[in-house]
């Protein structure tokens, strides 16, 4: 299956997510805190050229809360 | 303009349709979600599976503003068992369930005339149990509240099922559809709940009545600022939102008119306390967001200008990011206050007291 890089995009389960914030160091690109510490990940596709940390960002979620999912 | 509604004599008349009639019934007379959120219920029906559904009717009406669907069950129980079974035949439901507040007057009414074959939930009582994705979390785990799956409760729902959730007023106007008693839109007779300092009443009205007859309708207050939409709803003044047709409104058609005494803005900072008390405390823009928009809300009531600049730094942050619409709700009604502000209203010692509105808030559970 091959599927082309823009058409991910990055999902946070906000009841499963628990601030640790380490999602928005490894993408600060795509993602940034708010004043708690929760992330707040940019709208629409993610570009060819930053798949790659956004796939970082969500692999160093401690809890799995943040999900790279096919657009659409 | 009573909370009356034609009965049928034609009770236990066999209604048949298919999934397909069902679905054009729907499309035909553009028959929308009416717990709030408008949502076509020919998309739903269209999600679904031709069978192995489960078909829920909500009949929590948590809002403490509302009392549309306890009058729609207790004025016309028949109607809206009618398009309850209409749904579930159509879908060849493998359950069929009437989910209701734990304790309430609905759940009497509903234990007392409901058809043997449907089955009555009876949830927790609480404002965020009756989501649609927390009623079915609630059947699947026992946990009452929001789920926030990715997965849309027609494509997996209770037990995994397809399950199509739908608002008492929905299934009445189902019925009403298959019946061929359903008017156009505009014309189609809809129930408002008007709440004022000393009275709330249910006025049967036709969607395209203006607000203002409704209002006047229900002979109540003649405050200037409406509550409209429900408990998360917005507050508008009487002149800009009383020429605007009910039916093309968003959220509830409930409309809480403000005693002349009680200010919105303070109003707003006593509900947002309320409205963050009953969250089921699950995500960061609930557990931490909705605290800190009610203090500052409070503190602008209290002549703390620079709560103002906090707020609106805050609210876009907090809207769009719970598993459910509760974070969001409470930021639109806190926006609308600002725009009150906005227009130069200032807040005195006496904007610090309890009203019509927070009075409502306080029944949150």
């Amino acid at each position: 299956m091959s599927l082309k890089a823009s058409a991910f995009r990055l999902r946070v389960d906000p009841i499963g997510c628990q601030a640790h914030g380490l999602c928005a160091a490894e993408f600060p690109d795509g993602i940034t805190l708010d004043e708690w510490g929760y992330p707040i990940v940019a709208d629409g596709p993610i570009g060819a050229d930053q798949i790659r940390r956004a796939k970082r960002a969500a692999s160093a979620c401690p809890v799995l809360a943040l999900r790279l999912l096919p657009v659409g | 303009m009573t909370a009356t509604l034609a009965s049928s004599d034609s009770v236990g008349m066999p209604l048949l349709v298919n999934r397909t009639q069902l679905a054009e019934l729907a499309t035909r007379h553009r028959i929308l979600g009416r717990g709030g959120a408008g949502f076509p219920l020919a998309r739903k029906i269209s999600a679904l599976p031709k069978r192995g559904t489960v078909v829920i009717a909500n009949c929590c009406e948590g809002d403490p503003t509302s009392r549309k669907d306890a009058t729609y069950i207790g004025n016309s129980p028949e109607l809206f068992y009618s398009g309850v079974g209409l749904a579930a035949h159509a879908l060849r439901a493998r359950r069929t369930i009437l989910a209701v507040h734990a304790g309430t007057t609905i759940e009497t009414t509903l234990r007392s005339t409901a058809p043997a074959w449907m089955e009555i939930l009876a949830v927790p009582a609480l404002y965020v149990a009756s989501e649609a994705t927390a009623l079915v979390n609630y059947l699947n785990t026992g946990l009452a509240r929001p789920a926030g799956s990715i997965t849309l409760p027609t494509t997996a729902g209770v037990d995994g099922a397809p399950t199509l959730i739908s608002n008492v007023e929905t299934f009445v106007h189902l019925a009403q559809a298959a019946r061929g008693e359903l008017d156009t839109p505009g014309r189609r007779q809809m129930l408002s709940t008007v709440t004022t300092s000393n009275r709330r009443q249910v006025i049967a009205h036709r969607a395209d009545s203006t607000v203002e007859r409704v209002l006047r309708a229900a002979a109540g207050d003649e405050g200037e600022w409406i509550l409209a939409g429900g408990i998360t709803g917005r507050w508008f003044h009487r002149a800009e939102i009383g020429s605007l047709p009910v039916g093309t409104l968003p959220g509830l058609p409930s409309y809480v008119i403000l005693d002349r005494d009680s200010c919105p803005i303070g109003q707003t900072a006593r509900m947002l306390a309320d409205i963050s008390r009953v969250s089921a405390g699950q995500c960061g823009p609930c557990i931490f967001g909705l605290p800190a928009i009610s203090t500052d809300m409070r503190d602008l009531v209290r002549g703390d200008s620079r709560a103002y600049a906090r707020l609106r730094r805050r609210l876009p942050v907090i809207a769009g990011r719970g598993a459910c619409a509760h974070p969001t709700g409470a930021v639109g009604l806190a926006a609308s206050a600002l725009e009150i502000y906005d227009r130069g209203h200032r807040c005195s010692a006496r904007c610090d007291t309890a009203g019509v509105a927070s009075r409502l808030a306080r029944r949150l559970r």
